[in-house]
């Protein structure tokens, strides 16, 4: 027993002296080299930039919002904030760091949904932790860390060098430390203003869905919380909005208006501008599925969009 | 909790740390209560369905062993076993088939298809359960008298998900004695468990992207593309099994209890009647022992070619144990087939062997073996009949385009299935280095870490654990594929 114990002890110190350091140049590389056509890494890339307007949530609007259609409409500047499959945990950290990388935006769009109050029921990976592993030992980003993710991960990857980089090591592989490439990886992110837009107009049909029962999920109202008070320490204003959506849904997903009637109530409570676009486009010929447009469904709600909530009085 | 989990690893170490604390006689109780707790994590009716299939054998065991005329009782206890078996796995099959004859007879009957999810192991524990009802009625083994040691048999959690299907005589006396730390033992169990880890995360799981990147998406690749991919296929799945079996078995050596090895070279056979001496041995040599050898004995008198019809009822049998379906019938038929082929041209095949020369000959049995073992793992992959129609379909079609696609600088497609250059060159790499150790280690592959010299051996360990971390699939799709049979 004695012999084994001590023979463990000699393996956890001499991972523990080999992954220290490793740890430190694996962070060192990574946070330098970011692989921006990674849409959460090309917002963390962002630096000392002003945009007018911001919008942000998840696919419903990295794949719906037309910032270039805005743009040209309303003769001013934005950037799409929104990434794919993510909860208003992740959203919150995307926003934190956009912020205090020296951005800044005069106009913020946050696009709600009972969706993103039940992310944990309605995405495969609300929040994304290997985008913010360099981030970990930050307390606000710690504390996402710790409401996302099982404890034992986050002491994990919190405090055992090199744990995080290894269970995600298609993320973040040996060879490019080792290469120490740092070429810039190619993304249209760039050339459409962070939008990821859907293609084409095909329908794929009122199948048939896995049945719900959606209410507020306690760490997804936090976050929306957070959003808003960041919003107000920042001093910017922001509009809450919900993208449109097939009404059919609501046979799938019980309590989706009572979750509605919730985010009107936290959203008055904290005097947040909300416009409700959920029924605005009703066609299925605009639909690609129950919860995001096609093609020509985005051309229709990007003059919506920018018709509409430009048009707010309290826009600079 | 499936092995390929960092909990797995948390509540192995608790529970081997928690297990030498305790005094010897404690220890049976403490395993049998990590076992619980880990079967517990499937769910209560998980759970209580085992808890349920014990108490059925519990007393079963205990009455056969004390009848006179055991024949009776014992068909009781195979049929309620089967019966179980046949509800959870077979059912729905059985319903939607006979639904479709009905249907095809005009005859307006329709049998109901019922939402049943299958729990977790039955078919390892059902066979380990008729198993030891034989061994008693044929006196092989003792009842157990202990209804404690027979949950702790049923609930040992490295077995329970996907074997090996130990028998009761070889686990119940070993569970039943908390066994003393033994240094050599222990560390060989380490050992096992690093090199299952290994072949699972960084090889088993690797070649999974490959496979999957032509069978998610079949019409998009040509036959030469298709055709490696099904190959890959075997290997994918001899070093999921195989690493399973190795995390199985060396978690089990950690408490001191040696379970059944399962594997023995099986990519290495010369035809398919040494495949399966060699392949999943625990569940051929069940066959054997329980089905082939009692139906072989009791026909004897019905002719030559009764042997040939108990092996092709052992292997169709063999086929639907792996799950219900059509598929899972051609694929036991294809190796009883195969085999009742191989003990007709038993002699041919002598002579043939005499007339070319040894490497040749053992070159194309070893070629043909893998061939056709790959051949039938296409309907145990398929999920339909069609399915894998379609698939060897695709086999035939488009090799001119995939071998001018080599030349035109297609190569990572057709070739490398869009696998990644980076990804292909670990694996040709790891899995050149596998056989070479497979052929050296005449024992067993994971021997390559019981290195004499301490440097080499440390060495050896370091670099496997760095392959793991650095190229091991922590997050991929691909389950343990045995967990579903």
């Amino acid at each position: 027993m004695k012999k084994i114990g001590i023979n463990i002890i000699l393996v956890v110190v001499i991972c523990f002296l080999v992954c220290y350091p490793m740890s430190n140049i694996f962070n060192n590389y990574f946070h330098n080299n970011l692989d921006v056509s990674l849409k959460p890494n090309w917002i963390l890339s962002k630096k000392n930039q002003h945009f007018d307007f911001g919008v942000l949530g998840s696919s419903r609007v990295i794949n719906l919002v037309d910032i270039q259609a805005i743009e040209q409409k309303n003769k001013n500047e934005g950037i799409n904030l929104g990434v794919s499959g993510t909860g208003l945990a992740e959203s919150y950290i995307l926003l934190s760091k956009f912020l205090k990388n020296g951005n800044s935006i005069d106009t913020l769009f946050l696009e709600i949904n009972p969706n993103l109050l039940n992310a944990e029921m309605s995405f495969s990976l609300p929040f994304h932790p290997y985008f913010y592993f360099q981030y970990i030992k930050e307390d606000e980003i710690g504390e996402v860390y710790k409401d996302c993710v099982p404890d034992l991960k986050y002491y994990l990857w919190r405090f055992v060098p090199m744990a995080s980089y290894f269970e995600y090591n298609n993320f973040f592989p040996l060879a490019a430390v080792i290469k120490n490439n740092k070429q810039v990886a190619l993304n249209d992110f760039d050339k459409f203003d962070g939008s990821e837009l859907m293609k084409g107009n095909e329908f794929a049909g009122l199948i048939k869905l896995e049945e719900k029962k959606l209410g507020i999920n306690d760490i997804d109202k936090k976050y929306l919380l957070k959003i808003i008070d960041l919003a107000k320490a920042k001093k910017i204003p922001l509009i809450a909005y919900t993208a449109p959506e097939l009404k059919e849904i609501g046979k799938y997903e019980q309590g989706r208006k009572a979750v509605y009637y919730e985010i009107y109530k936290i959203l008055e409570n904290k005097k947040i501008d909300y416009h409700n676009f959920s029924s605005v486009v009703s066609d299925t010929l605009y639909f690609r599925d129950y919860l995001h447009l096609n093609e020509n469904g985005i051309k229709q709600f990007s003059n919506i969009m920018a018709d509409s909530l430009f048009a707010n009085p309290i826009l600079p | 909790m499936f092995f390929n989990s960092f909990n797995f690893i948390v509540f192995l170490a608790g529970l081997v740390l928690s297990f030498y604390l305790f005094p010897k006689t404690i220890r049976p109780y403490l395993l049998l209560l990590g076992s619980l707790f880990a079967y517990s994590l499937f769910g209560w009716k998980n759970f209580v369905l085992l808890l349920g299939v014990s108490i059925f054998n519990y007393l079963t065991g205990i009455s056969i062993e004390k009848a006179k005329s055991k024949k009776m009782l014992l068909t009781v206890s195979i049929l309620g076993n089967l019966l179980l078996l046949f509800f959870f796995k077979y059912f729905n099959f059985f319903s939607g088939s006979t639904n479709d004859v009905f249907k095809f007879l005009q005859i307006d009957i329709s049998l109901p298809l019922l939402d049943i999810i299958l729990p977790i192991g039955i078919s390892y524990y059902v066979f380990q359960a008729i198993g030891y009802n034989l061994d008693i009625a044929s006196e092989k083994a003792a009842a157990e008298k202990n209804y404690i040691h027979l949950v702790s048999y049923f609930f040992f959690f490295p077995k329970i998900m996907q074997g090996p299907v130990d028998r009761p005589r070889n686990l119940l006396p070993q569970l039943k004695q908390g066994s003393e730390f033994n240094y050599e033992n222990f560390v060989d169990g380490l050992r096992r468990i690093l090199w299952g880890f290994f072949l699972k995360l960084v090889i088993a799981d690797r070649l999974f992207v490959l496979v999957d990147n032509v069978w998610k998406n079949i019409d998009a690749f040509g036959g030469l593309s298709v055709a490696i991919s099904v190959s890959l296929f075997t290997l994918q799945l001899y070093f999921d099994f195989l690493g399973y079996t190795e995390i199985a078995l060396g978690s089990a050596q950690l408490f001191g209890i040696k379970l059944m090895e399962n594997f023995d070279k099986p990519l290495s056979s010369k035809n398919i009647t040494e495949f399966w001496r060699r392949w999943h041995i625990s569940l051929s040599t069940w066959l054997n022992e329980y089905l082939y050898n009692p139906m072989a004995i009791g026909w004897r008198d019905l002719g030559k070619y009764s042997m040939h019809l108990a092996v092709f009822i052992t292997f169709f049998i063999a086929g639907i144990w792996h799950g219900a379906g059509i598929t899972f019938m051609i694929f036991g038929s294809l190796h009883g087939i195969a085999l009742v082929y191989e003990i007709f041209t038993k002699k041919s095949r002598k002579k043939w062997a005499k007339k070319l020369p040894k490497g040749l000959y053992d070159f194309l049995s070893l070629k043909l073996t893998f061939i056709y073992v790959s051949f039938t793992l296409i309907f145990l992959k398929s999920n339909t009949l069609e399915r894998a129609f379609v698939v060897i379909k695709s086999i035939g079609q488009g090799w001119k385009n995939d071998i001018t696609g080599i030349f035109n600088g297609n190569i990572s497609k057709v070739l490398f299935l869009n696998g990644g250059s980076s990804n292909i060159a670990i694996l040709v790499v790891l899995l050149l280095l596998f056989f070479m150790i497979e052929t050296y280690f005449k024992e067993k592959s994971y021997k390559v870490l019981n290195q004499k010299n301490t440097f080499v051996r440390w060495t050896i360990y370091f670099g496997i654990l760095a392959i793991i971390a650095f190229f091991g699939q922590f997050h991929s799709d691909a389950e343990f594929i045995y967990v579903n049979f």
